[in-house]
């Protein structure tokens, strides 16, 4: 294992590459309330064929966090992404992209501009939805005057409770670092995470770094969510693994996915929120399938 | 990788960059100021220096000291520090001193001069805190106890015929750290000079100093009980603050000093006084 600390803008990320640059490599981003570690179990499985690279987002685990008022802007983490791949794989170096959580929501934002999309040759996303078809999603059900569909953005918005408590200043703050830690791991446990599971080993100062510094990510964003993709917007081929028992994400909000991403493949799980850690051989097939079909494609192209 | 002093290499090097536009600030005013100007003016013009060379907010707000207050005479409560109307003449001694803070990185640093002049009494304070400068480093280094460290400087003090002047600031302070603090929409408001939210994590830490808890983690430096623990690693400001005997002359410097599980060390070894303490004579040139 290599481990960088990669400097980017306001912050220095850290950045763990298993196996050689030489293979396929997989990009992987965490969540929130997550560390890199959470990624324990893709790492240990795809390294043999992989390159696998994980990074601490902005603020949490070992990275340093950003002192700065808007530095949990989608803009910013957009730029640690780009970051991170050019310190991997170089300036033109191009990866596969898996997010869960808030490393989905930022993943759809990187493969919705341009400028960033031409980095990825792939990209697996589980449990976080774009928050531009999030938002204008809302606002069109709204606007159409549909029962069923406001009831579904409804039910949504109404399991996002925290993200509305996340928003009260000093409160969130003084309940971390309370009952952070049991909070935590109860959570966790409860969506998905087994009891023996070595990621549940953290300490409370480890916990306030990816608890406390991220809340920035609902505080700065949903006022200015990112722009939604035009329909057929999205050129990199997409796996949509949807968590059908998710807690924390409606599976309804994916239903219309196919008409802005040209190349869709969807995969319902059975499980909660923390798949890729009570399912981890099924998510690992499914990341490795996939990466290895598109990069068939490409090689097909290639020759 | 490694943290040094809590903060990675390239966080130390942001602490850095900040002292050095405060140092820039302090130089330039000196360059613009001329007879008949006040405190107040002074002070000002440290603050828009700096604000438009973006800097979010103060940690204290510039303070500016003309002639005899210099020494802090006549002080006896915390509003005397705050820049008044005295007016600047030729051969008065000056001390500039601010805390700007940039991307939540802060500097806080003290700058003595002599306005248009020179002045034997100035210039042997300034050896002294240059010898201070040197004994502190050796000491933290030696791992001794803040509070000997604070009462070995004294020492020196009046070894040099001089009186301790930090001993007039809040809890007698040699010292106290300096941290990297979030940016927020709280950071306009300020009680008495100092930002509320910068002062915020010291208010609780002034607090267990005062009911003597939490011994040996104090963000205070003085000699008084709770400094009486082995060198902290951190950031620490520290600010060593001379008077004459008879109140008319003060001088002091100030600066980050950084200390590491296994290391101490200047943050900055090109800040003006030292440099000017080399014989570089590069005091007077504005940056």
């Amino acid at each position: 294992m290599q481990e960088l600390m990669v400097k980017n803008r306001d912050v220095e990320l850290y950045t763990t590459v298993h196996g050689n640059t030489d293979k396929p490599i997989l990009l992987f981003l965490h969540g929130y309330p997550d560390c890199s570690k959470t990624w324990g179990k893709q790492v240990e499985a795809l390294k043999g064929d992989y390159c696998v690279v994980c990074f601490d987002m902005r603020g949490a685990g070992r990275s340093t966090w950003s002192a700065n008022r808007d530095a949990y802007r989608i803009d910013s983490l957009l730029s640690d992404i780009e970051a991170v791949i050019n310190a991997v794989a170089g300036s033109d170096g191009k990866v596969h992209l898996i997010g869960h959580d808030w490393g989905s929501v930022i993943g759809w934002s990187f493969i919705t501009e341009q400028y960033y999309a031409r980095r990825i040759l792939s990209y697996t996303s589980m449990s976080g939805p774009h928050l531009g078809l999030l938002f204008s999603g809302a606002r069109s059900a709204l606007l159409s005057g549909n029962m069923k569909q406001i009831r579904e953005f409804a039910g949504q918005f109404a399991s996002s409770w925290y993200v509305y408590m996340f928003n009260i200043p000093v409160l969130p703050e003084l309940m971390f670092k309370t009952f952070g830690l049991s909070m935590w791991k109860k959570s966790l446990q409860e969506n998905g995470v087994e009891g023996n599971d070595p990621y549940l080993d953290i300490d409370q100062e480890e916990l306030n770094s990816f608890t406390l510094n991220p809340l920035g990510l609902y505080r700065q964003n949903p006022w200015n969510p990112p722009e939604a993709p035009v329909v057929n917007g999205i050129k990199t081929p997409v796996q949509l693994i949807v968590t059908t028992e998710d807690n924390f994400i409606s599976d309804k909000l994916f239903s219309d996915y196919g008409r802005y991403v040209t190349c869709l493949t969807r995969h319902d799980l059975q499980a909660k929120h923390w798949a890729h850690h009570s399912h981890a051989d099924e998510f690992n097939r499914l990341v490795s399938q996939f990466v290895q079909s598109v990069d068939q494609v490409k090689d097909k192209r290639a020759a | 990788m490694q943290k040094i002093a809590n903060f990675t290499q390239p966080e130390l090097e942001r602490f850095k960059q900040v002292q050095a536009l405060a140092y820039e600030a302090v130089q330039a005013v000196e360059q613009q100021l001329h007879e008949g100007m006040t405190e107040k003016q002074a002070a000002q013009m440290i603050a828009d220096y700096l604000e438009e060379r973006g800097v979010d907010s103060f940690f204290h707000k510039p303070f500016a000291w003309f002639g005899p207050r210099t020494a802090f005479t006549d002080f006896w409560s915390g509003f005397h520090f705050f820049p008044t109307d005295k007016k600047l003449t030729k051969g008065l001694p000056v001390i500039l001193d601010v805390a700007p803070t940039v991307g939540g990185y802060t500097a806080d640093i003290g700058y003595s001069f002599t306005f248009k002049g020179k002045s034997p009494v100035m210039e042997k304070m300034n050896e002294t805190l240059a010898i201070i400068r040197k004994h502190i480093l050796q000491e933290v280094k030696a791992g001794s106890d803040f509070a000997d460290i604070y009462r070995s400087v004294d020492v020196i003090i009046a070894e040099n015929g001089f009186r301790n002047a930090h001993q007039v600031y809040p809890r007698r302070v040699l010292g106290h750290r300096v941290t990297k603090t979030k940016t927020t929409f709280y950071d306009r408001f300020s009680f008495l000079g100092f930002s509320l939210r910068q002062t915020q994590w010291l208010l609780p830490e002034l607090g267990k100093a005062l009911t003597k808890r939490d011994r040996g983690q104090s963000a205070l430096w003085n000699d008084l009980p709770e400094s009486q623990h082995a060198p902290i690693p951190g950031t620490w400001a520290v600010e060593p603050h001379l008077a004459s005997m008879d109140g008319q002359v003060g001088a002091k410097f100030e600066e980050i000093l950084v200390i590491t599980e296994n290391d101490v060390y200047w943050l900055d070894d090109t800040v003006p006084h030292v440099l000017a303490s080399r014989g570089n004579g590069l005091t007077s040139v504005a940056a």
